[in-house]
């Protein structure tokens, strides 16, 4: 309800502004001016001619075709479109451009390196009025750089950026076609200069790759990142492979897709990653709970964990629960799994905290353990471990316990030492039960 | 683990190999222009020391190693097809740049005469986000007679690997055997109207580490319209026919899902508008692609530039998950507001510009609704001969459970330029905090930065130089937590010699780089430098 509110009182004051506009041209006309000629759009190979400022860097290796193709569309007042000129020499020579009959004009050049071209477009319908002419220059250069110096140099802004915590600085390396949005992105950086006192990236480029509409690049990477939030601040480190896609934008390469693991905004990687690098290695990983809390997991543990997003610390785990005369036990401290003997179920002297064992899920605990069932819930939404309502499953063996593990509750188990573990079993599968577990070392808070 | 000589290429390679060295080798009536080759070549070797009780913390590796980057570009023409070849390497010595000690960064050939095209090696075809936005490494064709108006169409196949090396399969760089080959036909049915069509196949082998196996289908269709001057209409559909492997021996997972996208952007006078809406089922599987699976999102901006020194920003984000109620925490809904405006010329001043912005970020979850509040001011200004940068912002964090954490960030950068005979002098301070107050734990954590540095250059002897300096000091009010203090510097001098000219802006490199970082702890204290020395020379 606040929320529906503060949309509202929004768009009031936006409804407000647009209709006290004092600016000349109706903003809701789109397209539409007083003048005699008008182009109503205009790309550079795919950039929009108008957002692309008055100076572009190309680099060759990245033209299609190694060429330079200014095309659009163009409209008089009265009358019909005559020509199209274009120049790359600063007026000194005008080519005509192929047009038809209803505006629209393309003309291409194949550019040297290492050259600026000052280039103007004229536009005349066929009684000799023109455009603006002036409005179109622009200065486009090419680079005869090598592709990874080049790349590097970008990376190398994004980076100054990110440890500097200079989020406007970072976000204008970024497409407003950013595919996970520039708004969750700009969010997620933000978040990250709060939850890390320190952050740095050291890279190297494995693999660059150019097309006609972007550009792929592949880094091995170590990020560096100090904890804020976090009792222990020690420096966290993370080696990896990820993988970037650059569009060509009005400054150049731009990013516009960035896949799990991601480098920048970790805090809220599940929002702006969209894919995952095909690099299988089970390094540790950095992911940040939504409480802040910082930790580090196994790379497969932290995709199956939504990368934080979804219940904060949370890891996976599964385990055997029938075979031949043995079950499964686990133990939170260190999300071990142990193989127990048969005899054992009831016995207590099992090695990890808690197994289960059967084709019903029945649940065995060390001595010293017991368990409280909270039903059906989610085990992100689970804060603190109650206070009562803990039974020893052991106890109720008659002769299996019948305190059974069933799909979809989240158990708390109350361990020695003022510990907890808490755990959502989120399935079965023949003899293997999945579940996701949290563990607190020291008090009932998660 | 194989050595050299028992590690075959797969045959794909071996084609992309044959290909370009038949692409190069002329034939004996072809007339074939001379061919450009650039070399490019950076070598550098690096010395780190890391001493301290607590230098298991570094990331560097300590000792010397080197690093060495070497690019081939070649261009030339044979009959009508202009060719590119590019070919990059790296070796290395340093488990922190690569596991591998020499791999193969790039490779690609190039042949285009207009109308076709081939590349083999390394192709990034962005055909469209649900589809394939990813490079391959195999071949692609794309054909298109612009003057004959014909239909664009593109076919591409190969090994979707992030890097070469995953090719030899090794065990550092093991990963997914993902085959792919993928289409895309477009057309321009008028200047204002065009669509287009594209497939995906993808094929997963040799599982690696208990990793799933997909097979994966995409179908695509996108059409762009322009109805009047200034108003561009887009929208693109996508289905997905997914088998996921998720064991050896069990059933397969089987997802068919959809996606959609419709925008509309309008650009006239001072205002540029742009209108998205978008849908993605939670069973909707790209691997080549860049979307993000179960999101129903609406997207609005709007920039208006009220005159020549003052522009404004609106926008508005919305999206929310579960969109097939499967998920047993239920929906989060995420609201995004956002205003700024940027303003020149501020106080009649030249030089000054202001930007102002307020943003939030609201989640509702099915527990609560959690807040942020971000408010950014930046002035940039020059006082003289001193160029200015000042930030100040305000942020408030709500995290689940009821805390808050407000947040304060300050920070000025002056810097300025010099002339002096041959010498040019670039003088810069910095001075910065941020201060976080936890309302939970009833806590103030402070940090502060300082720091000087100069810029040194001499340009008629083609130096480059720059040298910084600062300290970084976190006080934590926890008395559970360790206080930090870091005392960092770095060098880094550019010389382009005489004797290096013939090498085409050939340059002699020397980066220095100092840490030192001190906790309440003492036994976490350590610290670490690094010098590197290189050179950088292209032909």
């Amino acid at each position: 309800m606040k929320n529906i509110k503060l949309v509202t009182r929004i768009a009031v004051i936006l409804t407000v502004f647009m209709l006290s506009s004092k600016a000349e041209a109706k903003w809701w006309i789109f397209g539409q001016s007083n003048e005699e000629i008008t182009i109503n759009y205009m790309f550079l190979n795919t950039i929009s001619y108008d957002e692309s400022g008055p100076a572009v860097t190309l680099y060759k290796m990245t033209l299609p075709d190694g060429m330079i193709v200014i095309n659009g569309k163009a409209s008089a007042r009265s009358g019909k479109i005559g020509r199209v000129r274009v120049t790359t020499d600063n007026k000194e020579t005008w080519e005509k451009a192929k047009t038809s009959d209803n505006g629209a004009f393309e003309y291409s050049f194949k550019p040297e390196e290492n050259k600026t071209y000052t280039v103007f477009v004229e536009v005349a319908d066929t009684a000799g009025k023109t455009n603006t002419v002036e409005e179109t220059r622009k200065e486009i250069s090419i680079s005869d750089q090598n592709l990874m110096t080049s790349m590097g140099e970008v990376l190398d802004k994004m980076i100054e950026s990110y440890r500097n915590k200079d989020a406007t600085g970072f976000m204008s390396q970024v497409s407003e076609d950013f595919a996970g949005d520039t708004s969750s992105l700009d969010h997620a950086i933000r978040k990250d200069f709060s939850n890390f006192e320190n952050l740095d990236v050291r890279y190297t480029i494995n693999n660059v790759a150019t097309g006609k509409d972007g550009l792929y690049v592949s880094i091995t990477y170590t990020l560096l990142l100090t904890p804020s939030r976090n009792t222990n601040t020690s420096l966290l480190s993370e080696n990896g492979i990820t993988e970037f896609v650059f569009k060509f934008g009005e400054r150049g390469p731009m990013v516009y897709s960035m896949k799990h693991p991601i480098i920048f905004g970790r805090s809220s990687a599940a929002e702006i990653a969209t894919g995952i690098v095909n690099n299988i290695s089970n390094n540790q990983v950095i992911i940040v709970a939504p409480t802040g809390e910082v930790s580090t997991v196994s790379f497969q543990d932290a995709q199956q964990g939504e990368w934080g997003a979804e219940s904060g610390l949370a890891e996976t785990a599964v385990i055997n629960t029938n075979p031949p005369n043995n079950f499964d036990s686990f133990g939170f401290a260190f999300g071990d799994v142990t193989n127990e003997n048969w005899v054992d179920k009831c016995a207590g002297s099992i090695s990890g905290d808690f197994g289960a064992y059967g084709v019903n899920h029945h649940v065995s605990v060390k001595t010293g353990v017991t368990v409280a069932d909270q039903g059906v819930m989610s085990l992100g939404s689970l804060t603190t471990a109650p206070g009562g309502g803990y039974v020893d499953p052991n106890a109720l063996c008659a002769p299996n316990s019948t305190f059974l593990l069933q799909q979809g509750h989240v158990y708390v188990f109350k361990l020695p030492g003022n510990a907890y573990g808490a755990i959502e079993v989120t399935g079965f599968s023949g003899n293997l039960t999945t579940f996701k577990y949290v563990y607190s070392p020291s008090g009932p808070n998660f | 683990m194989k050595s050299l000589n028992q590690r075959r290429p797969t045959p794909l390679f071996q084609f992309i190999l044959l290909s370009t060295v038949i692409s190069l080798s002329p034939g004996s009536e072809a007339s074939a222009a001379p061919a450009e080759i650039h070399f490019s070549d950076e070598l550098s070797f690096t010395n780190n020391n890391i001493s301290g009780p607590g230098s298991a913390s570094s990331s560097l590796t300590e000792g010397l190693n080197y690093l060495n980057t070497l690019g081939v570009n070649a261009f030339g023409k044979i009959d009508d097809f202009d060719y590119t070849l590019n070919v990059g390497g790296k070796a290395t010595d340093d488990p922190m740049n690569d596991v591998k000690h020499l791999s193969l960064t790039s490779l690609s050939m190039r042949a285009t005469d207009q109308v076709h095209a081939v590349t083999a090696g390394d192709t990034f075809e962005s055909f469209s986000q649900y589809s394939l936005s990813s490079a391959i490494k195999g071949l692609s064709y794309r054909f298109h007679n612009a003057t004959a108006k014909s239909p664009e169409f593109t076919v591409v196949y190969g090994m979707a690997y992030p890097r070469w090396d995953n090719v030899w399969q090794d065990a550092d760089t093991k990963s997914i055997q993902r085959q792919a080959g993928a289409a895309r036909i477009a057309y321009n049915f008028t200047p204002d109207f065009d669509a287009g069509f594209s497939f995906l196949s993808s094929t997963d082998d040799e599982r690696v580490l208990n990793s799933s196996l997909y097979d994966n289908r995409v179908y695509e269709l996108d059409a762009q319209y322009r109805p009047i001057p200034g108003l561009t209409l887009k929208g693109e559909t996508a289905f997905n026919n997914t088998t996921e492997s998720t064991a050896p021996g069990t059933a397969d997972l089987m997802y068919h899902g959809n996606a959609l996208k419709l925008e509309a952007i309008g650009d006239g006078g001072p205002s540029r508008v742009t209108l998205e809406y978008e849908r993605v089922t939670p069973d909707f599987i790209t691997l080549l692609g860049s979307s993000t699976a179960d999101r129903e999102k609406f997207k609005a901006n709007w920039r208006y530039k009220y005159d020549k020194n003052i522009k404004f920003k609106f926008a508005f984000l919305w999206y929310r998950n579960n969109l097939d109620g499967q998920l047993s925490q239920g929906t989060t809904d995420h609201y995004k507001p956002e205003v700024g405006v940027t303003i020149k010329k501020l106080f009649d001043r030249q030089y000054a510009t202001a930007d102002l912005g307020y943003k939030i970020d609201s989640r509702e979850l099915s527990t609560g609704t959690d807040v942020d509040h971000i408010i950014d001011l930046n002035y940039r200004d020059r006082l003289g001969i001193v160029d200015t940068n000042t930030n100040l912002g305000y942020t408030t964090y709500d995290f689940p459970g009821g805390a808050t954490n407000k947040q304060y960030t300050y920070n000025m950068s002056l810097s300025s330029r010099h002339t002096s005979g041959q010498f040019i002098l670039k003088p810069s301070v910095y001075l910065g905090g941020w201060t976080a107050k936890d309302e939970l734990s009833d806590s103030t954590d402070r940090l502060y930065e300082y720091s000087a540095g100069l810029g040194f250059d001499v340009p008629e002897m083609k130096i480059t130089s720059n040298i910084k300096a600062g300290k970084n000091k976190l006080e934590k009010d926890q008395s559970t937590a360790d206080d930090s203090l870091r005392f960092f510097a770095n060098m880094n001098v550019y010389y382009r010699p005489e004797f290096l000219a013939q090498f085409n802006q050939g340059m002699l490199f020397l980066r220095g780089n100092l840490n030192d970082f001190n906790y309440t702890t003492d036994t976490r204290d350590f610290r670490e430098s690094s010098i590197t020395a290189g050179i950088t020379i292209q032909l």
